[in-house]
């Protein structure tokens, strides 16, 4: 009978602070089922503080087999995981103090983003370039309409909401918007940074 | 020889320019996301064309003062596409320089990321309205 221990890493897992982690939480495993029950038991890490750890695959095989010596271990997944201990609701801002964060943060992006579009407008001249397509369109000289800027102003909002997909739409496909590709891919490039440095924050067990 | 030169000098600014200004918009995303939203990959030879034409137009109307005699209310219609795209181009500048993601998760409000963009809207469409002077702040 094959009697190997397959076993496959995963990439990164994150766990809120104060619980063991065990072996079945940070690998797949394939394996007899009586090996099984013991492995899928066997603490990696004791509870510990709030940090990131990075274990590679051979100080993983390490402990199994101080655990189970006789079975030859087969690895077919990474070659490290980074485990994240965070804290309760580190990064999704739930509760009261999340809803505070969020306002100062919207706050400080409402007016920044309005000063932004000002010094944008004046950066490209864009008093000129309105008044070219009024004299285009009606052919008279204009200094400043708001039969333009009425329209651009409310245009430039719609503009915002129709690229991170605010509108509502009916048969809105479950496709990702900007915003979520970017937060995703923010998370990964920490991730990989952690992983990469190993993890200083706390010490391996 | 002089014409000649300048000529030149100008075909290649043009060029440049033109490619320059496409380029942009390629690697910000904004007409890969447009045509996304719109579903219609299959019509994309067209935008093509439409940023051609648009590009031209916008250069005669600038350059040679190029024009019409027509009812203002035109210019309701083309005022929204405007702010739509600088609307656009504005929000995929700040995805590019990933301001939303740093801060949401940075100051750990993911829940509240899409509050953020409305923040970001109101924001604009209030500053691009006192820049133009609608509104006046005793």
């Amino acid at each position: 009978m094959d009697n190997y221990i397959y076993l496959h890493l995963k990439d990164h897992i994150k766990r809120e602070a104060g619980q063991d982690i065990y072996l079945d939480d940070i690998t797949e495993l394939s394996c007899s089922p009586d090996v099984r029950d013991k492995l899928t038991k066997l603490v990696i890490l004791q509870e510990k503080g709030v940090g990131i750890i990075t274990l590679s695959v051979v100080e993983v095989i390490e402990l199994i087999r101080q655990f189970i010596p006789e079975i030859p271990i087969i690895s077919t997944g990474e070659s490290k995981i980074t485990i994240h201990i965070h804290e309760k609701d580190e990064y999704s801002g739930k509760g009261f103090a999340g809803l505070i964060r969020a306002f100062i943060t919207s706050l400080l992006l409402f007016i920044g983003s309005g000063i932004a579009i000002m010094y944008f407008h004046e950066d490209v001249n864009m008093h000129k370039v309105h008044d070219a397509i009024y004299t285009a369109v009606t052919g008279q000289e204009a200094t400043g309409s708001y039969w333009i800027s009425i329209p651009y102003s409310i245009g430039l909002g719609l503009g915002i909401a129709l690229f991170f997909g605010l509108l509502p739409d009916k048969n809105k496909n479950n496709k990702p918007d900007p915003l979520e590709i970017g937060i995703h891919k923010y998370k990964n490039q920490i991730n990989s940074y952690l992983s990469a440095k190993g993890g200083s924050k706390q010490k391996k067990p | 020889m002089k014409t000649f030169l300048l000529v030149i000098v100008g075909l290649s600014g043009g060029a440049l320019v033109g490619a320059g200004m496409f380029a942009f918009f390629i690697a910000l995303g904004v007409i890969e996301r447009v045509i996304d939203i719109s579903r219609t990959e299959a019509y994309r030879g067209m935008y093509k064309i439409a940023i051609l034409l648009g590009s031209l137009l916008s250069t005669l109307i600038y350059m040679f003062r190029f024009g019409v005699r027509a009812n203002k209310g035109w210019l309701l219609l083309i005022g929204l596409p405007m702010g739509i795209f600088v609307g656009m181009i504005a929000s995929a500048l700040t995805e590019v320089l990933n301001v939303i993601p740093f801060l949401s998760i940075r100051i750990g409000i993911i829940k509240w990321a899409y509050l953020l963009i409305i923040a970001i809207i109101l924001g604009k469409v209030l500053g691009s309205i006192l820049y133009w002077g609608l509104l006046k702040i005793q």
